[in-house]
């Protein structure tokens, strides 16, 4: 079984800069995330929750601070080595989904496939096709514009899936699914925590979710508000 | 990795854009592929026209304008070798054959052309049909000549030109001879196809001068009565070897004639020419390049388009090398398609202009793409992927969060 690695933040400044003003988005001090945790995200709008998904995948350099997974700190290698690294250690459902429009839904969900050096193994395909058909995406369909907000969200969270990675990040997964899909959703994400160990981190405003996930992480306006676990709580 | 399938995707959506592309790096390969092709055929067809006129005599004057005349027949006045110098070159024995060329009247557009029955053995190789002329009112036609064995005509006079020394006074009806078609020639290539040869002497009787033999001799050809020889435009020598080419050169080189070989002016010409070719080639390089620029342009353009693309790409852990060859894979695609299509043009324009210069000289100009073409076309291809590779490294550049936003 894959381990997931421990993730630990410090000090993490990230600030966006306008064309005059800087944002300052982000400032946590201190996170440490155990192995198997499912952690929800949670705040209003514009508080940074999407930003600090950004920064646990490495897609955006802060301005002070490290992000470290299994004490490795993201910035310490080279672009290279950290695409290398989030290609296979981190799956990422992005909060508007970004697809690839000229890709049909199957080949949305391969595409980090087609980044390997070695192609697409028959085994990947039926994998591809099976997570599209377990989230209930009709797999016949030609084009991405032809499904519904829900059905891509579900393509994204397939694409997130398809190498199974030991780390999920997902932003606000749920958001435009029914109720039985968010609950399929949400016992998806439940089971890669608890059943299988990894660490899936969620930003989500969906009281469905929240309720299901002990572990919640508030911001506001950058700021970590409140943290608190099941076993606080109890 | 295969970034095949983002290339495809994103080619059909922009497919009349890449289409445009193609058609603009396809036309201007294939122009400059058609000006170099047509160039070398030119060449070629031109050189080879002048085969088998191994030594030419004439008047002194330009040498040029003799080649034209008396090889390519375009009309043109050119001086006549004085009638003492003619009977000597005529009866010269170090030659095989040594042939007057004396231009006459037409038919049906085709110039009619007094000389030796041997010459024109020597040109065709052999005649196609029928047999060599062996009468001053028979004629041996062209490969291309619209009459028929043993059809009879009257040459009419007057097309394009005068002769200096033309002792008849021009006039526009057809000559009061009937004239028998009695052979045809092979194909030579040259202008040759279009015209009809005639004794000499026939020539001579229409332009009212002595016809090389005594009054009253019916035979024709050598040897002539050198009393009875009047000037022609030129004679053409084929000499028994090389030695005998560059003595009889010597010999000919005299203050009432000049004598040259053809392939030597030809060779100048060439040289002369070689200053514009080199520019053409040039002016060809500089457009094509100019058009995989501008090509380049409309790509960067598209891909900033695809900023988001590339981000999300990115975001899903593409490495730089995937990156790259999604951007570099879209222009080697266009630039070898391009370079097919340019080169299908450029045989097609280089086909058809031979064919029009083919049919307004009568040399045959064998365009056909060699080694040069595929090198101008493969230094395109060439130039298309290197200065490719700087929008491909760029789309690896792009701020990925900026992007995805945007
Ligand atoms: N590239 C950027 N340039 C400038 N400002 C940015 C940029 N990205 C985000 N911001 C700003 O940073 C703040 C945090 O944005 P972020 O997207 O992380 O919020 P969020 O919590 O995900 O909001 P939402 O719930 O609406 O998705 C916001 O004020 C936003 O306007
Ligand atoms: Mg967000």
């Amino acid at each position: 079984m894959v381990r997931a690695p421990a993730l630990s933040v410090r000090n993490l400044r990230v600030v966006y800069s306008d064309r005059n003003a800087q944002v300052t988005a982000l400032s946590v001090d201190a996170l440490d995330v155990a192995p198997g945790t499912l952690l929800a995200v949670t705040g209003p709008s514009g508080s940074g929750k999407s930003t600090f998904l950004y920064a646990l995948a490495g897609l955006l350099r802060p301005k002070s601070g490290t992000v470290a997974w299994d004490g490795r700190d993201l910035l310490a290698g080279s672009e290279s080595e950290r695409d290398r690294w989030r290609r296979h250690t981190i799956g990422f459902v992005f909060q508007d989904f970004h697809l690839l429009p000229e890709l049909t839904p199957l080949a949305n969900v391969l595409l980090p496939a087609s980044f390997e050096s070695v192609s697409a193994k028959a085994s990947l395909k039926d994998r591809a096709a099976g997570l599209l058909e377990r989230f209930g995406v009709p797999s016949k369909r030609k084009s991405i514009a032809d499904l519904s907000r829900g059905e891509q969200q579900r393509v994204a969270l397939a694409r997130a899936l398809l190498f199974d990675p030991p780390v999920l990040l997902a932003d606000e997964p749920t958001a435009s699914l029914d109720a039985s899909a968010g609950e399929m959703v949400a016992q998806t994400l439940e089971d890669l925590a608890q059943r299988e160990a990894r660490t899936v981190i969620a930003v989500t405003h969906d009281p469905m979710l929240i309720e299901r996930i002990t572990t919640r992480f508030q911001l506001e306006r950058g700021q970590v508000r409140q943290t608190e676990s099941a076993k606080a709580l109890a | 990795m295969n970034p095949l399938p983002m290339i495809i995707a994103t080619i059909r959506r922009h497919l009349g854009s890449y289409a445009l592309f193609v058609a603009l790096v396809g036309i201007a390969t294939g122009i400059g592929v058609a000006i170099t092709a047509q160039e070398a055929a030119l060449r070629k067809g031109s050189a080879r026209a002048a085969d088998k006129f191994d030594l030419v005599v004439a008047a002194p004057g330009s040498q040029t304008d003799v080649v034209m005349a008396a090889i390519y027949l375009r009309p043109g006045t050119t001086p006549l070798l004085e009638p003492a110098m003619t009977a000597q070159a005529l009866a010269e024995p170090r030659a095989k054959i040594s042939a007057p060329l004396g231009f006459g009247d037409s038919v049906k557009g085709s110039r009619i052309i007094g000389t030796l029955a041997t010459f024109v053995e020597h040109l065709s190789g052999g005649l196609q049909q029928g047999r060599l002329f062996t009468a001053e009112n028979e004629a041996v036609i062209g490969a291309a000549v619209t009459l028929a064995l043993g059809e009879k005509f009257r040459p009419s006079h007057g097309i394009e030109e005068e002769h200096d020394g033309d002792a008849e006074d021009a006039h526009d009806h057809e000559h009061a001879v009937d004239m028998v078609v009695v052979g045809r020639m092979k194909p030579t290539g040259t202008p040759w196809d279009n015209a009809v040869a005639v004794p000499i002497e026939q020539v001579w009787r229409v332009h009212g001068l002595p016809t090389g033999h005594a009054p009253g001799d019916k035979r024709i050809g050598a040897p002539f009565d050198p009393a009875q020889v009047p000037g022609v435009p030129a004679i053409v020598m084929q000499p028994e070897n090389i030695s005998a080419a560059y003595g009889l050169r010597n010999v000919y080189r005299t203050n009432a004639s000049m004598a040259f070989f053809p392939a030597e002016v030809l060779v100048k010409l060439y040289d002369i020419m070689s200053d514009v070719r080199t520019l053409m080639a040039w002016l060809a390089v500089a457009t094509q390049g100019l058009v995989v620029l501008s090509m380049l342009a409309g790509v960067v353009a598209i891909l900033s388009l695809h900023r988001k693309q590339f981000a999300i790409l990115r975001a899903l852990g593409a490495p730089r090398l995937y990156i790259f060859l999604c951007v570099w894979g879209q222009v080697v695609a266009i630039c070898v398609l391009g370079a097919v299509l340019g080169l299908a043009i450029g045989a097609g324009a280089a086909t058809l202009v031979s064919y029009l210069l083919t049919a307004s000289t009568g040399i045959a100009i064998p365009a056909r793409i060699g080694e040069d073409e595929l090198w101008l076309v493969g230094g395109m291809v060439l130039f298309g992927l290197g200065a490719a590779t700087i929008p491909a490294m760029l789309a690896y550049r792009y701020p990925v969060i900026e992007s995805l936003r945007s």
